[in-house]
């Protein structure tokens, strides 16, 4: 739990807004896009523990069932919009995806098959498996890779990542599909890691502060950057916010009471 | 006539240049609902592709990027995988699955860019009718001088009559464009 006092007679307790601490929020450009909006207001709720949640970012989830034969799956991805079914079984549980790249297979079915077929990756038999699928159940990947909602997005990120996708299924403690995130509405910010945004920042207060970045704490939990004052200052470390917001990555900033005694460490 | 990407692809496509301000991009791509724009110069060439992934990296730092007056040329990238008009759906699939795209530019022995063929847009020949479908079976059957086995094509699964000794057959319509899958009636007798 971050420990941010008002004075020492308070003890250790969660940041509040408003405590007189200036409180930057980064003011996205004149846009109309959903996701930015969603960012922002991502960036507010979160903020205030230094998360963006998987639930601020996601989009309703497209389901299929099971049986869904190829000429429907086609067009529920083009009417949908999305690039991503979540298959589902009879009693509506999630138990695997389609994307559009997965339908693609088929028109290049004759090069697939093709190919020689001693020693296949698990990769490539999945490719000759959906090249000749005809339903949702054939042509699905499966187990669902999927995230709570819940959890932080930049952990829906390294998920992503990791395993080389574009989305991911959302999918709540009572194993129901509840969304999807969308690589693409995780903004740039997010893809950056905290240690590289907390490098940047201190590099940031060596150049522009005399003195250099010596007095000034700097901790960054999931794009938001926390600074703290290590020693006297003899400037306001306020003033540094708005050259802080401009680091790439960076969601929101603040100056936090924290006396140099206490350890602090992101919520996890 | 089995479709080509000229039959699937948009066009006419819009572009931007490789002068343009980002916010010209970042408009264009909002207006029309697009992923990606890919950048022309003066003489319809294709130099490059300017995804929305590159714009909101770079929106996210509006001051910066006012200060260095980015232009679409110096944030898109460049080579770009490209496919003629007179390619098969095969063909751009192919391309697509392999470096794992979104879209393809087409163009013209020039270099010009003559449309845009997403994976959406090949997918679309899976919409068509059954009739369709069995014509363009029918055709590819008798330019490879094999017979005319199709009995029916219902959803895109084409019914094939005739029993073991189908096999050429039965490859080529399934690579037909369109053909979901192919099923086989044991010859009778």
């Amino acid at each position: 739990m971050l420990a941010g006092s008002q004075g020492a007679a308070e003890g250790p307790s969660a940041p509040r807004m408003g405590s007189g601490r200036a409180w930057r929020l980064r003011t996205f450009g004149p846009t109309d896009t959903l996701v930015a909006a969603r960012m922002l207001t991502a960036a507010m709720n979160g903020a205030t523990n230094g998360q963006t949640l998987v639930r601020d970012v996601m989009r309703p989830p497209v389901l299929v069932p099971e049986r869904t034969w190829f000429r429907e799956l086609v067009r529920l991805l083009r009417d949908s919009g999305s690039g991503f079914l979540t298959v589902v079984d009879a009693g509506g549980m999630p138990i695997g995806a389609v994307t559009g790249e997965d339908l693609l297979l088929k028109l290049a079915r004759r090069r697939i098959e093709e190919r020689p077929a001693g020693h296949e990756s698990a990769g490539r038999r999945a490719e000759r498996r959906k090249a000749a699928a005809v339903t949702a159940r054939e042509l699905m990947s499966e187990p669902l890779v999927s995230v709570p909602p819940g959890e932080p997005a930049a952990e829906a990120v390294r998920v992503m990542r990791r395993r080389g996708l574009r989305h991911l299924a959302v999918v709540d403690g009572g194993g129901r599909a509840v969304g999807v995130v969308e690589r693409g509405d995780l903004l740039a910010t997010l893809l950056r890691d905290d240690d590289e945004i907390r490098q940047d920042v201190e590099d940031l207060l060596a150049r522009e502060l005399r003195g250099g970045a010596i007095g000034v704490g700097v901790m960054v939990c999931d794009g938001v950057v926390l600074l703290r004052r290590l020693r006297d200052l003899d400037f306001r470390l306020d003033d540094v916010l708005p050259a802080v917001l401009e680091v790439e990555g960076v969601l929101a900033a603040r100056v936090l009471d924290v006396s140099v005694a206490e350890r602090w460490r992101c919520p996890s | 006539m089995s479709p080509t990407i000229q039959d699937v692809m948009t066009s006419p496509v819009v572009t931007i240049s490789p002068d343009a301000e980002l916010k010209d991009a970042a408009a264009r791509l909002r207006a029309g609902g697009f992923s990606a724009l890919p950048v022309v110069d003066s003489q319809g060439r294709l130099v490059g592709i300017l995804s929305e992934a590159d714009l909101l990296a770079r929106a996210e730092r509006p001051a910066t990027s006012v200060r260095s007056g980015t232009l679409a040329g110096q944030l898109m990238s460049r080579p770009v995988v490209t496919v003629s008009a007179d390619a098969s759906l095969t063909e751009a699939a192919d391309l697509l699955l392999r470096y794992g795209l979104q879209r393809l530019p087409v163009v013209d022995g020039a270099g010009r860019l003559a449309g845009i063929a997403s994976r959406g847009d090949l997918l679309k020949v899976f919409l068509r009718s059954d009739e369709e479908v069995a014509r363009d079976v029918r055709e590819r059957l008798r330019a490879e001088g094999l017979p005319d086995l199709v009995t029916a094509v219902e959803d895109g699964v084409v019914t094939l009559s005739g029993g073991a000794g189908e096999e050429p057959a039965r490859r080529v319509v399934e690579a037909v464009a369109g053909v979901v899958a192919v099923r086989d009636v044991p010859a009778v007798g």
